[in-house]
């Protein structure tokens, strides 16, 4: 036997195991096998190979914890909850001009600005016209149309109509709290300095950002061990 | 004479309750570890819920990520040596330990475990009160975890 | 997906059509059991491919999502088994793409794919002499050889392996998984399959101390081996 005839059967020998020869070959295939122990010794190979990576391979699932599976469980389920949250922040109707109005008027700026405006107005009746700076801040802010001011706040929507309020966004982007969570204050400086560090086996190194919090430190581990001229890829 | 014998009084008392609420401070802090999963796509926006740490998320140290999902945070209440521990919705685990209070900063030693429970690092640091660090490079479905490590005297 | 619920609950022993329909209206609890069903099984398919136990679990975890955003484009055509295995193999091909990892056994000098006899015979005989189905310490040592031979292997044959062995995909299916031909396909597993023998003939060969008995049974003769796993 040639050797190109012998990779063919080598080839035939994998398709007849895996069923994907047509029934014509198949049948002489078998002829094939019947009269050549070798050939059939190869072909028991294949099954054992089969047998034990199929065993290998189950096994593996057999022994994980039941609780990493509820694990993946509550993540799905957070995930379709956060899913309809946010379906459902798209759905709601666009605000009427009344509404959005109605929603400025709530805000903390549209009182500061009402607050500011009602102040200057009390002081132009009492003290009269000409009382000074007063009079081109008081034009200023009642010229500065609603959105201008909104900018100033710095945690304005761009576009809070969407929502029905800027929280509701929030809350879908959210995990759910463990227990009830305390204000925490924001950063401030966050200068470390980092006395121990054990990356237990893996690398790793110490990076630090310079910000509006100080130089803020990173610990980076790097769990694969990846080398930067790997030559591996799939 | 009197008036001023009661003032010398009260004020050595208020220094003696200040020192004393002090020492109860240097004791116990408080922390909070956020967890944040970093994705190399997204359009780079930082949601609202981690506007905390934008400044840091948008600096060239995550520039190949773009996109950041918190993914949960523990709260942790300190008492000196004492070891706290607690598991994130990925199964990885903190475990946090003050280890002192000088001046202004605390020392605190964090661990990072894998969900199987293997140690992925250890670090002690001295910080700034209010003070935050990250630690990042957990692989997590198809993207990397950061975790937000702050602390501030309780 | 529709939102409407069923008004009876469907029974926990509901066939994987029931559930897949009830499902399809919205019952969360009947995806919630077809899936557990099938999620160990995911596991395996996950961490043959991927072979790290956290890149399984997010994989089982992608997977609920991506059955559950798809589920609507079922139809029956095929078992709900073989369809969540196709979409398990997709996630798991991506996602040894996003990693990037390589593993160059397949170019390894002894094992070479020109059909030269070196490499048409497995060393030292047949695999299935190193199987003892009475002997449990041997079964344990060759699922353990077995997953250290597939840590070897790169992620292209393994990936095939998997599809092949545990998964039962056809060379039609796995082409598509791969985007590739059929033939690359048939090529591929071949000399996996080529790959994993001798590994697993290097390493049960290694150990392996034959009995008195066991060379008596085997006589040497491939034809004659017991039938290894039960």
């Amino acid at each position: 036997m040639n050797r190109s005839s012998q990779e063919q059967l080598e080839h035939d020998l994998h398709a007849y195991f895996d069923g994907e020869l047509d029934d014509a070959t198949a049948t002489q295939f078998e002829s094939e096998l019947a009269e050549h122990p070798a050939l059939k010794a190869r072909f028991e190979d294949l099954q054992f190979l089969r047998s034990v990576v199929g065993k290998t391979l189950e096994s593996a699932g057999e022994q994980v914890d039941a609780a990493r599976f509820e694990q993946a469980w509550d993540a799905f389920d957070a995930h379709l909850d956060r899913e309809a949250r946010l379906k459902h922040a798209v759905a709601e109707p666009p605000v009427s001009i009344w509404g959005r109005v109605s929603a400025f008027i709530k805000t903390p700026v549209a009182w500061g600005v009402g607050g500011a405006a009602a102040a200057a107005a009390v002081v132009f009746l009492v003290v009269g016209p000409g009382a000074g700076p007063s009079n081109t801040q008081m034009a200023d802010a009642s010229d500065q149309p609603a959105p201008n001011a909104k900018a100033d706040e710095p945690e304005a929507d761009a576009a809070p109509s969407l929502a029905p309020s800027p929280t509701h966004v929030a809350d879908a982007e959210s995990p759910k709290a463990p227990d009830a969570m305390t204000e925490f204050p924001l950063p401030e400086a966050n200068n470390a300095d980092v006395e121990i560090v054990d990356f237990a086996g893996h690398s790793g190194r110490i990076s630090h950002i310079d910000g509006k919090h100080g130089t803020t430190t990173v610990i980076w581990v790097q769990e694969d061990d990846e080398s930067v001229d790997s030559e591996r890829s799939l | 004479m009197k008036t001023k014998n009661i003032l010398l009084s009260a004020v050595a008392f208020a220094g003696a309750l200040g020192t004393a609420s002090v020492a109860k401070a240097d004791d116990s802090a408080q922390c909070r570890v956020t967890q944040v999963l970093a994705k190399k796509d997204g359009d780079g926006t930082v949601p609202r819920n981690l506007k905390f740490i934008e400044s840091e998320l948008t600096s060239d140290q995550f520039a190949a990520y773009k996109s950041f999902e918190l993914l949960d945070a523990k709260d942790y209440k300190l008492d000196l040596n004492v070891d706290k521990k607690q598991r994130m919705k990925t199964g990885h685990s903190l475990g946090l330990k003050l280890l002192g209070v000088t001046g202004s900063k605390l020392k605190v030693n964090v661990s990072v475990f894998s969900a199987k429970q293997k140690q992925l690092l250890s670090t002690a640091y001295s910080i700034e009160n209010k003070g935050l660090v990250l630690l990042a490079g957990y692989k997590h479905a198809d993207g990397k975890l950061i975790f937000a490590v702050q602390c501030q005297k309780r | 997906m529709a939102s409407k619920r069923q008004d009876l609950p469907v029974p926990h022993d509901a066939d994987d059509l029931a559930l897949v329909a009830a499902a399809q209206q919205g019952d969360r609890r009947a995806f919630r059991l077809l899936m557990q069903r099938y999620q160990r099984k995911v596991y395996s398919v996950a961490y043959g491919f991927l072979r790290n136990s956290e890149d399984a679990l997010d994989v089982v975890q992608e997977s609920f999502i991506k059955v559950h955003r798809y589920l609507g484009n079922f139809e029956g055509n095929s078992s709900f088994y073989t369809w969540l295995y196709r979409i398990v193999a997709n996630l798991c091909i991506d996602h040894l793409r996003r990693a990037k990892r390589h593993k160059d056994v397949e170019f390894d000098d002894g094992l070479r794919h020109d059909g030269s006899e070196e490499s048409s015979d497995v060393a030292g005989g047949s695999l299935s002499q190193y199987g003892n189905p009475g002997d449990m310490l041997r079964r344990k040592e060759i699922l353990r050889a077995v997953e250290l031979c597939l840590d070897d292997l790169s992620d292209k044959h393994r990936s095939v392996i998997v599809m092949r062995e545990l998964q039962g995909l056809s060379y039609e299916e796995m082409a598509q998984e791969m985007a590739c031909s059929k033939g690359t396909i048939m090529s591929r597993l071949f000399h996996a399959r080529r790959n994993m023998q001798k590994l697993l003939a290097d390493r049960l060969g290694a150990h392996a101390v034959p009995s008195g008995k066991d060379n008596e049974e085997n006589g040497g003769d491939p034809a004659s081996v017991a039938k290894v796993m039960p």
